[in-house]
């Protein structure tokens, strides 16, 4: 079982790098509370462990395994962590104001925003493909099915 | 002579029908599970305000035990039932369901399942009314008389060749930013979208007050729509049952779960029987006349636990009906990176009718632009990184909007509600099976709904459509229905059961046809209708 010490780090792990700031202790509870409370954000298999132990270390790894996880994993561990970690932010001031702003101003630099964006996705999507594909063949096996 | 009318459930035909027999002077006991829900929270917030005065957002929004939020393996839909109205759908212990090829969602709350409505009032035409035994023109001052009563918006507009149009109309709500544009992109190109795609938009008719009303006050859109009006603008059911405990003649019984009727040796229903939520102790109510509006489906066991307790029969009640919805998101082109006002109404503003086939295969569409709202549960479904993917929520957030289609549904004997015994007591079985034509006319009504909101400028994502499961509507209708020439298990044109004379049927389970609109306004003005005619 994840304790609140490993959880808290987690938790301000990913919201850096969902928000770009830290949160506060309010998040930090409510996102141990959840973990006490639903029964679903346990790891199912070998893969969800190495997955976010993967996304656990750095930041860089996390936007690889959280890229591979939007197209190949979907329904897998760190996705729902991190879609339940994006329902308590929203929920929360003020870190849902950051989620309403609209970024740029104009549609030139929201358009140049969008393109930077998309590459850096695409990007993040290929090495996170090359990393996570065979690790979760070698750890789910060929179908990837759940254990 | 004054009638003593017991009356099962106070949802929004019990309401409607035991005001008008207080108004006539009637005497109205009411039985009624009547569970309810939390007073509403700092009621002069808007949404994003209501998030920093609350000391615990989060309980509020996603649920003491995270319920509301909308994880990737939920298999929810986009948008459930937010915490602050789960009280509606409770279940009481005891209660036993099984259903097949059907979703159903019960209530046991005051006011019923519309506590949960989105407030839509669409009156049936002529030839929706065609397999109901009477006319427009018997109903149409009932429909006048609910929208004196609970306030209803909406204007002479485009949408009125679908629905008619009644007195007492209040002016329609103030339109958000994208809703205008829609309506005006649709003034543009109105003759192709008439002409082609036989698709007409207006503004919806909705029970959500644009003026005072009464002790109610007028919309503040404080964009709270969807987790209850905190100001009581949008009308709820449980606001006429205040008004009926105003009335002497009025009693009212909560906490009671109504199991069966006694049938005497005449024929008639002599009392009724019913247990408190919480025990199996028994109650028992004499009845001079008894009014089912418990909603079809707990109607229906009531009156199938009754034959069974009578005769020994286990009877099957058919014609079970409801409206197949599929949801269809768009983007609006204009509104991309626009930011999105908090203070709004939440629910549809604008409506789509869909020419498709004969008259009563209109289709109904209840367009919602999303303006205050949880994100997560689209970005959930993103196939990007969650960066990438809030990214675009908030780009496009502005720019989204969904339609809500609606199909109508026709009585089939495949689709019926029985009991079964189980070892705890009865168990309420549904089975449904939707028509062999349903794909096709689904094919052809939300293909319409894209090709217009294309030529408005939207762009309708591929694969995005989701068609809701059978039940998800909760427009349940059919099973008793009123008929022309007698038949056992059918009622008059005044819902009067042809089977137990002092028995009225008074909510959608007499409806022998499902147009493909909410018929909660319909079942309010049916009600008020057999009220009047009956005593």
């Amino acid at each position: 079982m994840t304790d609140s010490k490993e959880l808290q780090r987690e938790c301000r792990l990913f919201t850096r790098y969902l928000l770009g700031c830290a949160p506060d202790t309010y998040v930090e509870r409510k996102y141990i509370e959840a973990h006490e409370t639903l029964s679903n954000l346990a790891p199912a298999n070998r893969f969800d462990i190495f997955l976010m132990g993967a996304a656990r270390r750095h930041w860089i790894l996390l936007k690889l395994a959280d890229a591979y996880a939007g197209i190949f994993d979907n329904r897998g561990l760190l996705r729902r962590k991190l879609v339940l970690l994006f329902a308590i932010l929203e929920s929360s001031p003020p870190f849902f104001q950051k989620i309403d702003v609209v970024d740029g101003e104009g549609r030139f630099l929201l358009a140049c925003s969008a393109i930077i964006r998309g590459f850096i996705s695409v990007l993040s999507l290929i090495a996170g493909a090359i990393l996570f594909v065979p690790a979760s063949m070698i750890l789910r096996g060929p179908a990837g099915a759940k254990k | 002579m004054s009638a003593s009318v017991t009356v099962v459930g106070s949802g929004a035909s019990g309401v409607h029908f035991a005001l008008t027999l207080l108004k006539k002077g009637h005497k109205v006991v009411m039985l009624d599970a009547g569970r309810k829900g939390n007073a509403p929270v700092h009621p002069d917030s808007n949404f994003n305000e209501l998030k920093g005065r609350l000391d615990d957002p989060v309980s509020y929004f996603l649920g003491s035990r995270f319920e509301g939020a909308v994880l990737p393996d939920s298999g929810d839909e986009y948008y459930g039932i937010p915490p602050s109205k789960e009280y509606i759908f409770d279940h009481h212990r005891g209660f036993q369901y099984s259903a097949r090829g059907f979703a159903p969602l019960f209530s046991f709350a005051q006011g019923g399942l519309a506590e949960a409505w989105t407030a839509g009032c669409y009156p049936l035409n002529e030839s929706e009314l065609e397999l109901f035994p009477f006319s427009y023109r018997d109903i149409s001052a009932c429909y006048e008389e609910v929208a004196r009563r609970i306030g209803v918006t909406g204007a002479d507009d485009d949408l009125a060749r679908f629905m008619p149009l009644h007195g007492d109309l209040m002016p329609p709500l103030n339109l958000d930013r994208h809703s205008q544009l829609l309506l005006e992109s649709y003034s543009k190109h109105k003759s192709r979208i008439n002409d082609k795609f036989g698709a007409h938009l207006g503004r919806t008719r909705v029970a959500t007050l644009s003026r005072p009303l009464g002790s109610r006050k007028a919309c503040d859109y404080l964009g709270r729509c969807l987790w209850g009006c905190p100001i009581g603008a949008l009308y709820t059911p449980s606001q006429t049952l205040n008004e009926c405990r105003t009335y002497p003649g009025f009693q009212y019984h909560g906490d009671l779960n109504v199991d069966y009727f006694k049938i005497g040796r005449n024929g008639r229903i002599e009392s009724v029987i019913a247990h408190s939520l919480g025990s199996t102790t028994e109650s028992e109510f004499a009845v001079e006349n008894l009014a089912l509006a418990a909603g079809t489906l707990l109607s229906s066991k009531i009156v199938m636990q009754s034959i069974y307790r009578s005769t020994g029969e286990r009877v099957r009640l058919r014609g079970l009906m409801d409206n197949r919805q599929v949801l269809v998101p768009f983007v609006n082109l204009k509104m991309i990176g626009q930011p999105f006002s908090a203070e709004t109404y939440q629910y549809h503003l604008l409506g789509m009718g869909v020419r498709t086939g004969a008259a009563a295969d209109y289709v109904h569409g209840q367009i919602t632009t999303l303006k205050t709202a949880m994100l997560h549960p689209i970005m959930e479904r993103l196939p990007f990184d969650l960066r990438t993917a809030s990214f675009l929520t908030r780009t496009l957030h502005a720019a989204l909007g969904i339609v809500n289609v609606n199909f109508r549904d026709d009585r089939r004997d495949d689709n019926y509600v029985t009991l079964s015994d189980t070892s705890s007591g009865s168990r309420l079985e549904v089975s449904y099976a939707p028509a062999t034509d349903e794909p096709v006319r689904i094919r052809e009504g939300v293909g319409k709904v894209k090709q217009t909101l294309r030529t408005l400028g939207c762009v309708v994502p591929p694969g995005m459509a989701h068609v809701r499961p059978m039940g998800a509507s909760v427009h349940y209708a059919g099973t008793l229905p009123m008929t022309r020439e007698s038949a056992p298990l059918t009622t008059t044109e005044y819902c009067q059961s042809r089977d137990f004379k002092n028995l009225f049927l008074a909510d959608g389970s007499t409806f022998p046809f499902l147009p493909a609109k909410n018929i909660t306004f319909s079942l309010m003005a049916n009600a008020v209708r057999i009220a009047e005619a009956a005593f």
